[in-house]
């Protein structure tokens, strides 16, 4: 990844990525444990949103 | 496990050698016995699926809406089966329509020896048994067996639950540590940055880094409810000898237990406690005597129907000789604690797919031990 000034302020944002994963992954797990099946693909996305978020960096790296 | 070499930020480098020296050590202490809980627990999670593929029990005939069999002939078997023994307990199996009778040589042996414990299964609907009796099941050790003793207490009882849950803490000091240290390696970094065409060992932390950072809340439930289920066993004591003592104390609780002849129905015990519970189901009975419960008591245990009630199981006493109903017992907050926290550690309670993603951040969980002793190892001081 090349560091520009262009993209500050997206480094920005995804610097506070760890506290947005953060909160999904335990709401997915919260999520899971409080409310009926219905819910429980929601729960699945949260609780999955780690593995999409490395896969995605991987990905984008690694292409 | 590395140590800091970005920006220190509002740490000064005081600070950081110490967070670093916390992040290295408590992570290098605990690095081989999580390997093992995180290997041990890859076909744990599927335990449910496992037991079932392997159980060779033939599946009940009953059509659906057949009401469940009495559970007295089948203690009443269960007893002409194994004539002197005693009636430790009952498990009433939600999933596969089955009652599974636990019988032990006597209270005192199943103490001495758990693996005295044997079990005969019934058909929940007919009564009959299920399977015949297998002698040589008793105290068999399973593949499932191994793994959960390596999981939980490595086979030394108390002493090994407790060096696994101190394990556990030390894997949450070094999430936090390495929470800490995260901050100003990545301060002038954009977030998921993986340094490809760098040096080897640069890729690894890159790695490590971001597998951290990104599963770090599913660790640090895991880890933490995990040393909240190494203690149950002190935590149920403590409610035994506390708690449930002092409810019992008027009730004879240091005369001698019931025989199996003085007892009333268990049925009936059942039916009572249900009775005063209508939004409960039965899920298990501690005869009297036995030592996880009450010496005069059945000790009948329900969860609720709701999500978070079926999670939650609550104890109801029922006099042994009589049958009447005691009441409901109420529970402290570090047994309804240790409750919750079960299904937050096993990643059991939203079907099959949460089981996958459990499957999948317990590889990234094994991903990031591995890589911090990589970082460790190629970076240890050696010697001139």
């Amino acid at each position: 990844m090349k560091h520009s000034p262009q993209n500050t302020s997206l480094t920005h944002a995804l610097w506070r990525m760890p506290v947005i994963l953060g909160i999904v992954s335990g709401a997915g797990l919260l999520l899971a444990l409080l409310a009926g099946d219905a819910w429980h693909p929601v729960a699945w996305l949260g609780v999955g949103a780690p593995l999409i978020v490395i896969t995605w960096c991987a990905w984008r790296q690694y292409r | 496990m590395p140590a800091p070499q970005a920006g220190s930020g509002s740490l000064g480098p005081t600070a950081l050698r110490r967070w670093a020296w916390v992040h290295r050590w408590s992570s290098l202490v605990s690095t081989l016995f999580l390997l093992l809980l995180c290997l041990t627990g890859l076909p744990l999670i599927f335990s449910e699926e496992i037991g079932h593929w392997l159980d060779d029990t033939p599946a009940s005939t009953a059509p659906p809406g057949t009401p469940r069999a009495s559970v007295d002939p089948m203690v009443a078997r269960s007893i002409a089966h194994y004539p002197g023994q005693q009636v430790y307990s009952i498990v009433v199996e939600e999933d596969a329509p089955r009652v599974k009778v636990f019988m032990a040589p006597s209270f005192d042996e199943a103490r001495r020896n758990p693996r005295s414990i044997h079990v005969l299964h019934f058909d929940a609907f007919s009564g009959e048994l299920a399977k015949p009796p297998d002698p040589t099941e008793r105290g068999r050790l399973t593949f499932m067996n191994l793994m959960l003793k390596l999981h939980t207490d490595l086979f030394a009882g108390l002493a090994g639950e407790l060096l696994l849950g101190f394990m556990g803490l030390l894997f949450v000091i070094a999430l936090i540590s390495g929470v800490v240290l995260y901050a100003p390696f990545m301060r002038k970094l954009p977030f998921g940055v993986l340094r490809t065409g760098r040096s080897r060992r640069l890729i690894w932390l890159d790695w490590h880094n971001l597998l951290g950072i990104a599963a770090l809340c599913w660790m640090f439930v895991v880890g933490f409810t995990g040393v909240i289920n190494e203690l149950a066993t002190p935590m149920f004591a403590a409610w035994r000898g506390n708690e449930l003592r002092a409810l019992l104390a008027q009730d004879r609780q240091h005369a001698s237990a019931p025989s199996l002849a003085e007892l009333a129905s268990v049925q009936k015990a059942l039916d009572t406690a249900m009775a005063s519970q209508p939004h409960m189901q039965a899920v298990s009975v501690v005869y009297p005597g036995n030592p996880q419960g009450s010496s005069q008591h059945y000790l009948i245990w329900s969860k609720g129907s709701t999500p978070l009630t079926s999670q939650l199981y609550t104890p109801t006493l029922v006099e042994g000789r009589s049958g009447e109903l005691v009441g409901e017992v109420r529970m402290p907050w570090y047994l309804v604690a240790l409750q919750v926290s079960r299904p937050l550690h096993f990643g059991d309670y939203a079907g099959l797919p949460l089981k996958i993603l459990w499957t999948l951040l317990d590889l990234v969980a094994i991903a990031v031990l591995v890589s911090g002793l990589y970082l460790w190892w190629v970076r240890r001081p050696r010697a001139s």
